[in-house]
């Protein structure tokens, strides 16, 4: 298990976009399964929507690429999405839900790779997508 | 909350994505859409996350749908396709024009295809379908 502190080690996000609390269980190359605590306090929820807070879609395809992420071991790299398929949203995610994330490999070739990725909320399933990434030299993403 | 609760939300900040009305149709729109150095949603460095752009072509179809067919109630059900050229990042100081085509509309369902274009280059596009109940 990773916890906040070892993330924050991993991962270069920071606020507002760390969208990862905890890394549950992690099998490099495999699996991995992380949790995201939504509270009413996220900065997003005071736009979306003013009066009704709803996580928005992109913000869970996020929580997912993060979660995704710690499954690839590259060093010197830093990770891209750059295509997002087969994305459903089937629930509202609201202020009060944890988000637990399971991601699995479906390819990895290089400095590409496919992953899947579900979503779910007390065990429902709210939104399901397949993403893409690009790993790129940490240099050359800062230039 | 159940499943079929229908927003009658707009976005605010800091989700509203900067998108102005320039052609529409009924099938198919045209806007502006520009990036500020300051807009919150920059990270350290003025990296913008994909997300933001996936963001910004789905409230650009929502645009399209309300300028087309008026003012309605409407969920995102599904990105069936996003893809983002990272060539981008070179132009964000540039305005680009955001065309939307409407593929189709069955039931309560608007299915449409959105990009990001700057000079007739797509740095950004995707498939996406609407809910308007």
């Amino acid at each position: 298990m990773l916890k906040i502190r070892d993330i924050y080690g991993i991962l270069p996000h920071r606020f507002p976009f760390l969208m990862v609390d905890r890394i549950v269980s992690l099998e490099k190359e495999n699996k991995v399964v992380g949790l995201k605590n939504v509270t009413v306090n996220e900065p997003y929820f005071q736009g979306h929507f003013p009066d009704e807070p709803v996580m928005p879609a992109v913000m869970i395809i996020e929580t997912m690429a993060q979660i995704g992420g710690f499954l690839f071991d590259m060093p010197g790299k830093r990770g891209f999405v750059i295509s997002v398929n087969k994305a459903k949203f089937k629930r509202m995610v609201i202020p009060g839900d944890q988000l637990i994330i399971e991601c699995s490999v479906v390819v990895h070739l290089g400095n590409k790779a496919t992953i899947n990725a579900v979503a779910k909320v007390d065990d429902k399933v709210v939104a399901s997508a397949e993403l893409a990434y690009n790993f790129v030299d940490v240099n050359e993403s800062d230039e | 909350m159940n499943d079929t609760t229908i927003l009658n939300q707009t976005q605010s900040y800091p989700m509203k994505m900067s998108v102005s009305d320039v052609d529409a149709d009924a099938t198919k729109g045209e806007f502006t859409a520009n990036f500020s150095a300051d807009d919150y949603y920059r990270e350290e460095g003025g990296f913008i996350p994909p997300l933001v752009f996936m963001e910004l072509l789905g409230q650009t179809a929502e645009k399209f749908y309300i300028t087309s067919d008026g003012e309605c109630k409407r969920y995102l059900a599904s990105i069936e396709d996003f893809s983002l050229n990272e060539d981008i990042y070179d132009n964000l100081d540039r305005d680009f024009s955001v065309k939307v085509n409407l593929i189709e509309k069955f039931g309560k369902l608007y299915r449409g295809h959105v990009s990001l274009v700057l000079d007739n280059t797509v740095y950004c596009e995707g498939t996406y379908v609407h809910c308007n109940a």
